[in-house]
């Protein structure tokens, strides 16, 4: 009897024994990861809020100068609001046209037609390729004069000159935007819709076949609300990337002509790396942090109206 | 598995403390000063340090000055005159300190770390130079510490703020040089440059003056220009097209003077269009940005910026003529290659090799990219020359803006007497001109490369240049690339670029913009240096 007792506690013991090494190598796997992220991510955040408190440029003793960073881009960058704005223009026009069109090329390859994996394939190259190279190849393609989409716009339309495109104030933020989609649209966020649409369940698509409804409502009422977390998904993350968005134009233009793809995130890196106002830049960051949270925190209190969870009670 | 004494427990919070000061102590690790080279003993044959420097002067100059004595004689001639002028800058400010004591080095090897841009990717110019500066100079050691060009300069700050620059540094261009000097990166050379009296007496003469004064400031030098040539105002002209439509060009007969008027008017005769009615080549594509517009800004007596960099005079009337006549080759006369991508000048050497357009301005550099591209026996075949550029009335002075990139010593090198040496190898002749005979870029900013027999036959074209900008004997002294004294150069030339693109577009004209981009521009040089 006494052995009888003993044994579950041994047996105890063994497992709690067995709990704390599972435990430490847990810890000690995780330990690189974490290394990392306080090194490279967390360091360098809580360095750059402290930067923005300063006037740092490389080479300088760090001194303090209060809230002036802030009040400065505020008030007193000629750039600020420009940035802002062009930012802002940017990630309305790109965010749904990248979502929609990610989301159309998705459900043609959901088809199941003949072929599909090829077109996959195909669709998700320009995402494979690399940013600088691809910036490069449109650059040529659009160039005012020798571009080839302009030689093509003239043999239709027979007008000269065609559209500056990033030569061009008016024309190239347009110009970004299509070497933006044409990146995109067959890229993560479609692959991501793809994933999104192979688990919607097919008995909902036969109930409704049933039912009499047309290839509209299913998609409305079905696919849809199915795939809802996938678009909000890509919606918070699409929103992010479009207002961080920087090497497109950096390559393309560096910001030109005349401020027009100066966007938010290169008038951070301009002011640090070419300007060396790094606390000022930091500052810049700062701001730009505060409203990506804020941002994300809205959607995340919008996506309770209209997504959902399977397997949620509402 | 089991690992003896771990299995007391871990908690997240231990864990995450543990991570931290690991961290940090990676973190402390990283930004401490690195230790100073050390010291090897040398092979064989010690060698004083100061004793090489003689040797290495000359010799690389006895190595490149193999030409003909006709060379031999005119680079020393064309010295002569530049001596007295802001060359002599070092020489007065004689009150300056003695350089810093260098540690006892006797009989052996000091490792010099020596910074510059990731160039020669074969290594087939560098890779000997310094192969042959080491045998030279047994006393030292190479260790280059090279960069991406775009991040030199930020990388050497990062550098010298934690105590961890090399021994030597590459100014990534001249206008670098207020940053460089204001946050104590570089030291002056002008006490090494007194001590070296061989030096002094040759090599010293042989510089450009107006690229000395670049790099020469509080009565000191800084640096030294590696490479230099008179500004991004040189007009490369396709002579068989412009004979082909009547263009005339100016010549030795008015001494290669022409004015704006007769620029704009062989520019018109060289634009033509096809037969679908578009332009198929145009007359000029002229070249933008600090570098292009000052060249054209001088010869209307108007700059950029003051002499002493502190004030921006681009406002002014004779700047607002400058600039319109620029614009109105894009606009108004419709005879500029329209703008690439971001407002810049299309990449010439896809353009002009193919002859879509007839003449183009750029700096010295091209010579050596086109000789590749055109010539008997290539896909294009046709002459071409270098002009000087146009001026307001025939017969003034041609405008000028030296431009170059240069080389300096680092404030905290421990090896000041090899560090010297190391500038001067970068200084000298023989680099200058052997680089630019390999094809690396734009030629040394001395005299005696521009009238080197090499060099000349490289690039005969630049003779042109040569004597009609650079030339002591004939032009007057080539004037130096003005800048923000402050150092924030690149901040005033992005404002500059930017507004500009409005004027080269034709959404607005000159005297619309530049009122108010001087505002722009002076409140950025009225800033605290960077």
């Amino acid at each position: 009897m006494a052995q009888a007792v003993a044994r579950p506690a041994a047996a105890s013991r063994r497992r709690s024994g067995l709990a704390r090494q599972e435990a430490t190598f847990g810890y000690l796997f995780l330990l690189p990861w974490l290394i990392g992220l306080t090194v490279f991510v967390i360091g360098p955040m809580i360095g750059a809020f402290v930067l923005s408190f300063t006037p740092y440029s490389l080479g300088r003793p760090l001194t303090f100068n209060g809230g002036a960073n802030f009040v400065r881009a505020f008030t007193a960058d000629p750039q600020f609001y420009n940035a802002v704005g062009r930012t802002l223009n940017w990630a309305v026009i790109y965010v749904p046209l990248s979502i929609v069109g990610a989301l159309l090329t998705a459900m043609l390859l959901n088809q199941g037609l003949k072929g599909t994996n090829i077109f996959r394939t195909i669709f998700f190259m320009p995402h494979l390729v690399p940013i600088v190279a691809s910036v490069y190849i449109w650059t040529y393609l659009l160039n005012p004069k020798y571009g080839l989409v302009n030689e093509i716009l003239f043999r239709i339309t027979h007008v000269d000159p065609g559209p500056g495109w990033f030569a061009s104030k008016d024309w190239a933020l347009p110009g970004l935007i299509i070497l933006g989609l044409w990146a995109a649209i067959g890229g993560n966020q479609m692959l991501i819709f793809l994933a999104g649409l192979q688990g919607v369940p097919k008995d909902l698509y036969e109930v409704a076949d049933l039912d009499g409804a047309n290839g509209w409502q299913k998609f409305r009422n079905i696919t849809l609300p199915m795939i809802s977390p996938t678009v909000f998904f890509n919606l918070v993350l699409g929103i992010i990337a479009a207002l961080q968005t920087f090497s497109n134009a950096f390559v393309a233009t560096n910001g030109g002509p005349a401020y027009a793809t100066w966007f938010y995130s290169l008038h951070i890196y301009a002011s640090a790396f070419q300007f060396g106002e790094y606390g000022y830049a930091a500052a810049l960051a700062v701001i730009f942090f505060l409203v990506l949270v804020v941002l994300t925190t809205i959607q995340f209190q919008l996506q309770k109206r209209w997504v959902y969870y399977g397997g949620e009670v509402k | 598995m089991h690992l003896a004494g771990m299995n007391k427990r871990v908690s997240r919070r231990s864990l995450l403390g543990g991570s931290l000061v690991l961290a940090g102590g990676a973190i402390i690790a990283a930004c401490s000063p690195a230790a100073p080279p050390t010291n090897t003993p040398a092979p064989a044959k010690p060698a004083e340090p100061t004793k090489p420097a003689a040797a290495a002067t000359t010799a690389p100059a006895a190595a490149a000055t193999t030409a003909p004595a006709a060379a031999a004689t005119t680079a020393p001639a064309a010295a002569t005159k530049p001596a007295a002028a802001p060359t002599t800058a070092p020489a007065a400010g004689a009150t300056t300190a003695a350089p810093a004591a260098a540690p006892q080095t006797s009989g052996q090897v000091v490792t010099l770390r020596i910074h510059d841009w990731a160039q020669d990717p074969n290594d087939t110019f560098y890779g000997p130079l310094f192969k042959k500066f080491e045998e030279e100079h047994p006393g030292i050691k190479i260790q280059r510490e090279w960069f991406p060009r775009d991040d030199l300069h930020t990388k050497e700050l990062q550098l010298a703020a934690t105590g961890q620059i090399g021994d030597t540094v590459r100014y990534n261009v001249a206008v670098n040089g207020p940053e460089l000097r204001n946050k104590g990166v570089v030291q002056p050379l002008t006490p090494f440059i007194q001590k070296d009296t061989k030096w002094a007496q040759n090599d010293q003469k042989q510089f450009f003056p107006g690229n000395i004064a670049n790099y020469t400031a509080q009565g000191q030098q800084w640096g030294y220009p590696v490479v230099g040539h008179p500004g991004c105002l040189q007009y490369y002209i396709n002579t068989d097209m412009a004979a082909k439509v009547g263009a005339k060009l100016p010549d030795a007969s008015s001494n290669w003077h022409w004015t704006f008027d007769q620029a704009m008017d062989i520019f018109a005769k060289g634009t033509q269009k096809g037969a679908d009615g578009r332009v198929a080549v145009y007359g000029n594509s002229p070249c933008l940005g600090n570098e292009g517009v000052v060249g054209v800004l001088r010869a209307f007596g108007a700059n950029v910026y003051s002499d002493d960099g502190t004030k921006c005079l681009i406002g002014s009337d004779e700047a607002i003529q400058g600039i319109q006549w620029i614009a109105d080759q894009f606009n108004k006369n419709k005879v500029a290659l329209p703008l690439d991508a971001g407002g810049k000048q299309t990449d010439v050497l896809t353009v002009f090799p193919t002859s879509k357009i007839m003449t183009f301005v750029s700096t010295s550099s091209q010579p050596g990219n086109l000789h590749r591209l055109i010539g008997e026996g290539k896909q294009n075949n046709f002459k071409w020359m270098i002009l000087p550029p146009p001026t307001v009335k025939a017969g003034d002075k041609f405008p000028t803006q030296i431009s170059s990139d240069g080389y300096g010593m680092s404030k905290q090198t421990k090896y000041p007497d090899q560090a010297w040496e190391v500038v001067k190898l970068y200084a000298s002749k023989e680099h200058g001109l052997n680089r630019n005979l390999a094809g690396l870029g734009s030629p040394g900013s001395r005299y005696d490369v521009w009238t080197d027999d090499k060099f000349r036959q490289n690039a005969p074209e630049l003779t042109l240049i040569y004597d009609t900008l650079l030339n002591p004997d004939k032009a007057p002294p080539a004037l130096p690339w003005n800048n923000p004294a402050n150092g924030r150069y690149f901040e005033a030339d992005t404002a500059m670029n930017n507004a500009l693109v409005d004027v080269w577009l034709g959404n607005k004209t000159a005297k619309e913009v530049l009122p108010e981009l001087q505002k722009t521009m002076q409140a950025i040089m009225d800033k605290p240096p960077v």
